[in-house]
């Protein structure tokens, strides 16, 4: 299997996926100073992750469930290339078309090519992660053609210009006024911050624009290779509106979201809104299968489908592949000590977390993402969160390895390490070395015996800390002192 | 912004296809250029892990109600004959007085005597100008094909009497459930598409589990952002 490290130059340094903001500890601490960002993760965040652990325990064996539902995704990314063809044929058998995307800007250029030749002026958009990947709403622009999100939380970031910090709450760092003087400024109305009044003025405002749509722009949650279908899952209508309205439907999908077949459907289904969420399913579940029928009144008349590699076969040849499992939840998210405290833009590019810290630098490389594997305290709680049981404590630290193996990693932390190695080899050098530090760290402490101030390069942990000087003496010293005693006492 | 797109060949979708999956085989460690061959098995999803509500609970209905009324539906128990009783109740309790009318395949005709008797205007999916009263009408009455107990929520799907707007462009939405077509699970409902539908997929066939809602704003529950926001189930027994 070939490994990030071993990848041909040229393909390591591809970037597969937007960079929206580069200097990750600048921005952890500016988001863990924001209190307006801290108050925000803790009224959406937590509590979607205590309603997945609620409605998980409705399930005869949710921790089965989830064994099963990895087992699946790591049949179908094994067996991809025939799952794909059967996919295909399927959607092909009931009118579809299906179409190849290498990277994010072929699918960018089929869709704007398919709106061309259809005479799209005005796309409407479902909310698509893999349509942040590719950037489509830019390519779109400037091919002339309107892109409208419809997804509430996505509307109100397009008309802000900014970026999903969430996989399922796009706008989870803004609060209420903030949402309010965006609808004020845009709409050009009264401010408000009732989320129903505000929620009022973006159906009035979108509901228009869905019938003048020529074009709609779904993404994917799965692709049931089977029967030629996919699946929406989505708790507004927009989704519904966008895959039923227009005339053309163009569902844009990362070709790891396939399962096989129908009765595989809900085990997915079962996990995927508890998981998000916290409800046992999504309001609406659709499934569809092309476009409308001979004799059907609404409904697309042509169906498209572009599946898109975009570095994913890259991951997929390597140890890495159970990374692809990854159904876009966000319970990871929700259950992270780290992403709750710096927020989803500070990972920098399309998909935040742990399992951005992931991702990012497997589609981009670990040059350009240094801090993202170290984004992390390894508490395991993403794992634990996690419906198909993607183990991204175990992916982080091989990719920490990788980081070192490739030497990109800071000299003085390698260095330091070296020195651990040496002293931790042999008996003697851990003596020794214990011994040096003691004298070393007791001429740093000061009066009350507290180490406040550590000297470069490993100042970084007296930063916000203070921890205690060692000991005048060391156990082994303590323990032979004690254990001579005893012998003189006449004891064992 | 994006890069300048280079232009792309819709008709070279075969040289993008043999390329991509010949990039999918090699990664997997298969023939570059032969077709992918089948699995010889599959994971074996197990109903134990699945199965919330057996096929034979005495309580289906009332789970049913019960979850339903949890994912924020209204829901009203009535028979055949005095149907109409709770529909025009949540009319009025919604002041709705324009109705599209689809039913797929257990038509009412007693229930739209009523409602027109009581003054409502009624338009009929199927007619001319449909899609158009589909965004113009107060509410909407429909039937579904099936009930789903351990998600509280009903299974529709299109076909030429039966339109996809018709459960989701109104503001109310009213929905009649024989008690007799509520199954108890998912695993049920999924297998029920295929085989009412001489083994092919409908167009599109949908899960409805509730009014339409988002949490977007601060986690503030708000229903009816797009799809209905009043959402009334008519359960009819005899």
């Amino acid at each position: 299997m070939t490994s990030v490290l071993t990848e041909p130059k040229a393909r390591q340094t591809r970037v597969s996926l937007p960079v929206f903001r580069s200097d990750f500890m600048a921005d952890a601490h500016e988001a863990s100073a924001d209190k307006r960002l801290q108050t925000a993760m803790d009224n959406s965040v937590t509590k979607r992750d205590m309603g997945r652990k609620t409605t998980l325990a409705e399930l005869p064996d949710a921790n089965a469930l989830r064994e099963l539902a990895g087992q699946i995704k790591r049949h179908t990314l094994d067996h991809l290339d025939y799952y794909l063809e059967l996919l295909e044929t399927n959607v092909k058998k009931q009118g579809g078309q299906v179409h190849y995307a290498a990277d994010s800007q072929q699918a960018n250029a089929l869709i704007v090519e398919i709106a061309k030749r259809t005479g799209s002026q005005l796309v409407v958009k479902s909310k698509s992660m893999v349509s942040e990947e590719t950037e489509l709403n830019d390519a779109l622009t400037e091919a002339g053609i309107e892109p409208l999100e419809t997804d509430l939380g996505e509307f109100i970031l397009q008309v802000d210009h900014d970026h999903p910090t969430h996989l399922v709450m796009p706008v989870v760092h803004k609060n209420a006024a903030d949402i309010g003087h965006i609808f004020e400024r845009y709409f050009k109305t009264d401010f408000t911050d009732n989320a129903q009044t505000l929620a009022e003025m973006a159906r009035v405002h979108l509901r228009n624009r869905f019938n003048e749509a020529d074009l709609g722009v779904s993404g994917v949650n799965f692709a049931v290779a089977e029967t030629g279908s996919i699946v929406v899952c989505c708790n507004e209508g927009n989704g519904r509106m966008c895959v039923s309205r227009p005339r053309i439907h163009v569902a844009l999908m990362g070709m790891e979201k396939l399962i096989p077949a129908l009765d595989d459907l809900p085990v997915f289904l079962k996990l995927l809104a508890r998981s998000a969420s916290g409800q046992s399913l999504t309001q609406y579940s659709s499934i569809v299968s092309g476009a409308r029928r001979p004799g059907e009144v609404d409904g697309p008349e042509e169906f498209h489908l572009i599946i898109m590699d975009n570095g994913r076969s890259r991951i997929l040849a390597g140890e890495y592949r159970d990374t692809l499992r990854c159904i876009r939840c966000g319970a990871c998210l929700n259950s992270c000590p780290i992403y709750r405290k710096v927020g989803g833009r500070t990972y920098g590019s399309v998909y935040p977390g742990p399992i951005g810290a992931l991702l990012t630098p497997l589609f981009n490389g670990l040059e350009q993402h240094k801090h993202l594997p170290h984004a992390s305290s390894l508490c395991g709680a993403c794992f634990e969160a996690c419906p198909v049981k993607i183990d991204i404590p175990k992916f982080l630290i091989m990719l920490r390895g990788d980081q070192v193996k490739a030497h990109i990693t800071p000299w003085a932390e390698r260095a330091i390490f070296k020195l651990w190695t040496v002293g931790l080899r042999y008996g003697w050098t851990y003596r020794l070395s214990q011994i040096a530090q003691r004298i070393g760290m007791r001429l740093l402490k000061d009066k009350q015996g507290w180490i406040k101030n550590l000297p470069p390069p490993v100042n970084g942990w007296t930063k916000q800390r203070d921890f205690p000087a060692p000991a005048k003496e060391d156990f082994r010293t303590v323990y032979k002192r004690y254990r001579q005693q005893q012998r003189q006492a006449g004891g064992h | 912004m994006a890069a300048e797109l280079k232009k792309i060949d819709l008709l070279d979708d075969d040289a993008r296809r043999e390329s991509f999956l010949s990039t999918i085989r090699q990664a997997l460690g298969h023939d570059a250029k032969s077709p992918s061959p089948k699995p010889d098995s599959r994971p074996i999803r197990s109903e134990r892990l699945l199965r919330q509500v057996e096929s034979d609970s005495p309580q289906l209905v009332n789970r049913w109600i019960e979850k339903a009324r949890g994912n924020g539906m209204t829901v009203v128990e009535s028979t055949f004959s005095r149907a109409a009783e709770p529909v025009i109740e949540f009319l009025m309790a919604h002041k709705a007085r324009t109705l599209m009318v689809n039913f797929s395949s257990n038509p009412a005709p007693a229930i739209e005597e009523k409602l027109v008797s009581a003054g409502y205007e009624l338009h009929h999916w199927g007619d001319a100008d449909c899609m158009k009263q589909a965004f113009k009408c107060d509410a909407s009455l429909t039937d579904c094909r099936y009930g789903v107990a351990d998600s509280g929520g009903f299974l529709v799907w299109s076909d030429p009497k039966f339109g996809r707007s018709s459960t989701l462009t109104t503001a109310v939405h009213i929905v009649l459930l024989p008690k007799r077509l509520i199954l108890a699970d998912l695993i049920d409902a999924m297998p029920k598409i295929l085989s009412d539908n001489n083994g092919q997929m409908p167009s599109n066939a949908v899960v409805i589990n509730g009014p339409s809602k988002t949490g977007d704003i601060e986690m503030k529950l708000v229903t009816g952002v797009h799809g209905p926001k009043y959402l009334c189930a008519v359960i009819l027994g005899d």
